[in-house]
């Protein structure tokens, strides 16, 4: 069985800096420990921090710092695939969602197949990986998390956010008003700088890159 | 010899696609209440009408009549911005709740012109 994963997205409260949380952090997990950074502008209830890696890694070093409060989530990694070389990418995006209980399971297959399509329409998507949540502490009882690398912030916040895949196809489960909407209340959109030496946090194995994408099925 | 037109700069409407069966002889009640209470306030997210069509054209009081309203919103900047004010207003949601023993059925879909498909992937 897979590695448990964690991610946490910290806040750091009035008496912590940010920056100096990320750094501690950083020092405490190792260079390709996880990936962490402080969480990018343009977030949703993102936190200040992101920190994610193998859980026995970073459960460790956070429990050892100072914070006003975490949410966190825990899972085995899911579907995954990557287009050309993932350890190009400059920023690392997580996004975790809760599925109502009310969703039926034809509607939460679809659902990750739509989400799955994205990658093949959104070129500056060069890694993404959909896992099932096992655990998660917070307001929100989260069921995905939904990851990817994207090669700049731009097109995160551009190709991304823009393309018809997203906001045709893909946003009609989180739309409140779309009689198909998977009753999903709260998510969390957070992103943050990511450098080559974090590949392995994510499962990237150095020097294994082939040409083309590869995606394997998450069910 | 052809000419690439480039389009890039040029805004490309999204149409956004309500279909509803309504119940029996409720048609006119429906459409009623969707123009008055449902469209203001999506006129006031940059959602604006396009056409509603009925079918078949004249109302019915014992078999369902379908409703299909086109509204539009000016380019993908428009859509997110309609899609960000919707989140946030849990009346939209409610009003749906309000007239679903109004609706037999209901499907929403957002749609592009066929020629403008290449314009909007290229982001």
């Amino acid at each position: 069985m897979s590695d448990l994963l964690s991610t946490h997205l910290l806040t750091a409260g009035r008496h912590r800096d940010p920056a100096a949380l990320a750094e501690s952090l950083r020092v405490a997990v190792g260079p390709a420990g996880g990936v962490i950074g402080r969480t990018l502008p343009g977030a949703i209830n993102g936190g200040d921090v992101l920190l994610h890696g193998p859980s026995t890694t970073v459960d460790a070093a956070m429990s050892r710092e100072r914070f006003a409060s975490v949410e966190s989530v825990r899972y085995r990694p899911g579907a995954t695939g990557h287009r050309g070389d993932p350890t190009e990418a400059l920023v690392y995006r997580a996004l975790l969602l809760g599925i109502g209980d009310d969703a039926s399971d034809q509607a939460r297959c679809r659902f990750e197949r739509d989400l799955l399509l994205m990658p093949r329409h959104i070129t500056s998507m060069v890694w993404w990986r959909l896992s099932h949540v096992e655990s998660s502490h917070g307001p929100t009882r989260f069921t995905h998390v939904w990851e990817q690398l994207f090669r700049t912030r731009e097109a995160l916040s551009g190709q991304y956010m823009n393309h018809p895949v997203h906001w045709g196809l893909v946003d009609r489960w989180f739309d409140p008003e779309m009689p198909e909407n998977l009753g999903i209340a709260r998510l969390c959109h957070v992103a943050c700088d990511f450098s080559p030496d974090q590949a392995p946090a994510l499962g990237i194995p150095a020097l294994d890159v082939p040409a083309l994408s590869r995606a394997h099925s998450i069910l | 010899m052809t000419e690439e037109i480039d389009d890039s700069d040029a805004a490309h409407p999204i149409y956004l696609i309500d279909r509803i069966v309504v119940a029996p002889g409720a048609g006119e009640d429906f459409l009623r209440l969707y123009r008055d209470e449902y469209l203001p306030k999506a006129e006031a997210r940059g959602i604006r009408v396009a056409t509603i069509l009925v079918h078949p054209p004249l109302w019915l009081d014992d078999e369902s009549n379908t409703i299909t309203a086109i509204l539009t919103v000016d380019d993908v900047v428009g859509w997110w911005a309609a899609a960000r004010a919707g989140r946030h207003d849990s009346a939209l949601a409610a009003w749906w709740e309000g007239v679903a023993p109004l609706i037999v059925d209901r499907v929403r879909e957002w749609a592009a012109d066929g020629t403008e498909l290449g314009a909007l992937a290229r982001v």
